[in-house]
């Protein structure tokens, strides 16, 4: 039950808070009422009575009268239609049928109703044909306006209260609740909406390149404490990222001049096949490296976007690939233009076919267009594939997998795949892998068009 | 201005404070036949070059004191020289700042002792063969529509979309962009490239050109841009102007 309620209550601030408003403005007006309709009942005593009656009567008089002046059924039923908008209670009904000078008993329950019987007969010397007294909260008199029709009043103090509570209030409570629905939706929006950009920027934190500055809101205090913590945070973040991005460059750069070092005293060494593997060694080190940088400034750099011819972007690659010994082809049109980072697309798709090398005889680079301006590069290999259950693990940082299986014991740090996945998450694309029959591997590669800056293609014109 | 005469020994000034990468490439270049010159500053440099006929600097990006780029920019200034810098940063976009300040070439750390000798080589034959200096810097040129950018390295199609190339393909157009409307022999143009020193597989320069021509080509099968000259070589057809 509670479980239910739970699921019926709004999900956002806003929605919980107005709607605690609309439930406690309710249950104020709900009460009120009743405490007043309690009051009234109790305030029936007997001078109450005679004025309410007479009033009664002399309405009944008034009307009754004026009925009987109207000189047709038209006039009748204008009259009646008047009425009926100040919200009387009457009705015409035919006098046959009838029961004539029935007289309810002047009991406590039917005070009233004698009473203004009464008044009729004395003040405005009418003669009621009729009188019903179904229950207390439907007293009825009925006074005849010529041969045929008669009319019909209901007395009952209910009636007119019931109509000033339940019309009258109901219209002003919809009145008064809409008004506050809306007011209260602004200012809970006024006082929260700090939150949804708190909200914001911890999504975009680390995905876009210009959200270095503070995050800088209004509101309450807690909400400007938030906000300041979220500040603090990004910034001790940021500042953990930078110290790594410091630590592995340096790394990478120092490290290259004794390995420099090394692969001069290498390259005189006379025993071949030592020379060989050492330089194999050398060039093992040096190539992760060279990764190990290109992971770092991933992250850091920011290449513009321009207009990308894709093909020859991709057989470029493949002819690098080619000159080195390795059979990687290009498949797919003569022509396509892209808009995007040519570097980084470069760089995602050479370490695919680099992977690709390590692992098969052959890699084929396909390129197809898609829907709305996103293309699809997909690279195939005929290696031994990768095990199912390493599948979703292979783009996790520094994951190598059966690295045993590489041709050539070339080995890198396992980052190829992350910095690929990287470059085509940042192109607002995906990356998958798919084992191929009966053996080999493929990885399909989306890259969604990017913004261009207006003046992009003159940057180098100029 | 000092040149090397085709049968003179070419005297290399290598920059570099590393005491033995310094000594084990002065070796490696004596016994290649370069006179060689050590400096292990911008300082020692300047003395070197004011005081001896110098016909390459082989340049360290990291240097103690002034760095590498500020050398070659300050250098770039007042002479020619061809200059080849020896970097660890192996980045695209760093070769693209050394060679927009002037640098001619570049090889990053730790390099292999052939493909140094064979990319000074090249510089030599680079800077004897176009008459003028290779470290002269080469503007921007457009031919039919298309425009290479040397220093960037960078190609771009008639409607401004950027053409990718390898590097050997991008200096063989260069160089067929210099020398338009020359017939160039494919042993021109070899050393023109480099000489090709990348890799364990020599491509020739018949694939390279028709890797251009499939790039650039309107139609790859009908070339009108390079045009192949029976028994001599090929030709480069349309006129270059520079930007």
């Amino acid at each position: 039950m509670i479980s239910f309620l739970r699921g019926l209550a709004p999900r956002t601030i806003a929605g919980q808070i107005t709607g605690l408003l609309v439930i406690s403005i309710l249950l104020g007006v709900g009460l009120a009422s009743a405490v007043l309709l309690h009051l009234l009942n109790q305030g029936q005593n007997e001078v109450s009575r005679e004025i309410f009656a007479a009033g009664r009567a002399a309405h009944i008089a008034t009307i009754a009268r004026e009925a009987q002046a109207a000189h047709s059924p038209e006039q009748l039923s204008d009259l009646l239609a008047r009425l009926r908008l100040d919200r009387m209670a009457v009705s015409l009904i035919p006098v046959d049928g009838l029961r004539l000078k029935e007289r309810a008993e002047a009991t406590p329950e039917r005070r009233l109703i004698s009473a203004v019987e009464n008044d009729l007969r004395e003040d405005w010397k009418l003669e009621p044909l009729a009188s019903f007294s179904q229950s207390a909260k439907r007293e009825e008199i009925i006074v005849a306006i010529n041969d045929r029709d008669a009319l019909k009043f209901d007395i009952s103090p209910h009636g007119a209260l019931h109509n000033l509570l339940f019309v009258e209030a109901i219209g002003a409570l919809s009145i008064i609740t809409l008004s506050i629905l809306l007011l209260s939706a602004y200012a809970v929006r006024w006082i929260i909406s700090p939150l949804s950009s708190i909200a914001s920027a911890a999504h975009s934190f680390g995905r876009n390149e210009g959200d270095e500055e503070d995050l800088r809101v209004g509101g309450p205090r807690e909400m400007r404490e938030a906000v300041q913590a979220l500040n603090d945070m990004r910034k001790r973040v940021r500042t953990l990222v930078r110290e790594r991005t410091l630590m592995l460059t340096a790394i990478g750069h120092d490290l290259r001049t004794p390995l420099t070092r090394l692969r001069l005293r290498t390259e005189r060494v006379t025993e071949e096949s030592v020379r060989a593997a050492m330089l194999q060694d050398i060039v093992t080190i040096s190539d992760m490296l060279g990764e190990t940088l290109a992971y770092v400034r991933g992250a850091s750099q920011q290449e513009p976007v321009s207009l990308v011819d894709l093909p020859s972007l991709l057989e470029t690659i493949a002819a690098q690939f080619l000159d080195v010994g390795y059979e990687v082809s290009y498949r797919g049109p003569d022509r396509f233009t892209f808009v995007g980072r040519a570097q980084s697309i470069g760089r995602a798709v050479t370490n695919i076919v680099e992977n690709a090398t390590k692992f098969g005889v052959h890699a084929e680079i396909t390129l197809r267009g898609l829907e709305e301006g996103v293309i699809e590069v997909e690279v195939n290999d005929d290696g031994p594939g990768v095990p199912t259950s390493f599948l979703n693990r292979v783009f996790e940082p520094f994951f190598k997998g059966d690295s045993a299986r590489a041709q050539g014991g070339r080995v890198g740090f396992g980052l190829g795949l992350s910095i690929a996945r990287d470059i085509v998450e940042r192109h607002g694309g995906a990356i998958a892998l798919r084992n191929r029959e009966p053996h080999g591997l493929s990885v399909r590669m989306t890259f969604g068009p990017q913004p261009m800056a207006a003046d992009a293609t003159l940057t180098f014109a100029a | 201005m000092s040149f090397v005469s085709s049968n003179g020994l070419a005297h290399v000034l290598i920059v570099e404070d590393d005491a033995v990468i310094h000594r084990m490439l002065t070796e490696t270049l004596s016994e290649h036949g370069f006179v060689v010159t050590g400096a292990i500053s911008g300082a020692e440099m300047d003395r070197a070059i004011a005081g001896e006929a110098i016909d390459l600097v082989v340049l360290d990006v990291m240097l103690p004191g002034e760095d590498g780029f500020s050398i070659c920019g300050r250098l770039r200034q007042s002479s020619n020289l061809p200059i080849l810098m020896l970097t660890a940063l192996g980045q695209e976009i760093d070769r693209v700042v050394g060679l927009e300040i002037g640098a001619d070439d570049y090889v990053t750390k730790p390099f292999n002792s052939r493909e140094l000798v064979a990319r000074i080589r090249a510089l030599l034959r680079r800077a004897r063969f176009s008459g003028v200096s290779a470290g002269k810097r080469l503007g921007p040129l457009r031919f039919a529509g298309w425009r290479i950018f040397p220093a960037e390295r960078r190609l771009l199609s008639p409607e401004g979309v950027q053409v990718t190339t390898t590097s050997a393909e991008f200096d063989m157009l260069l160089a067929f962009c210099q020398h338009a409307g020359e017939v160039l022999s494919r042993e021109q143009l070899l050393d023109l490239t480099h000489g090709g020193a990348a890799g364990p597989v020599e491509r020739s320069v018949d694939v390279h050109v028709s890797r251009i021509r499939q790039k650039i080509e309107p139609d790859p099968r009908d070339p009108s841009f390079i045009k192949t000259v029976r028994l001599g070589g090929y030709i480069f057809t349309p006129e270059v102007e520079a930007l």
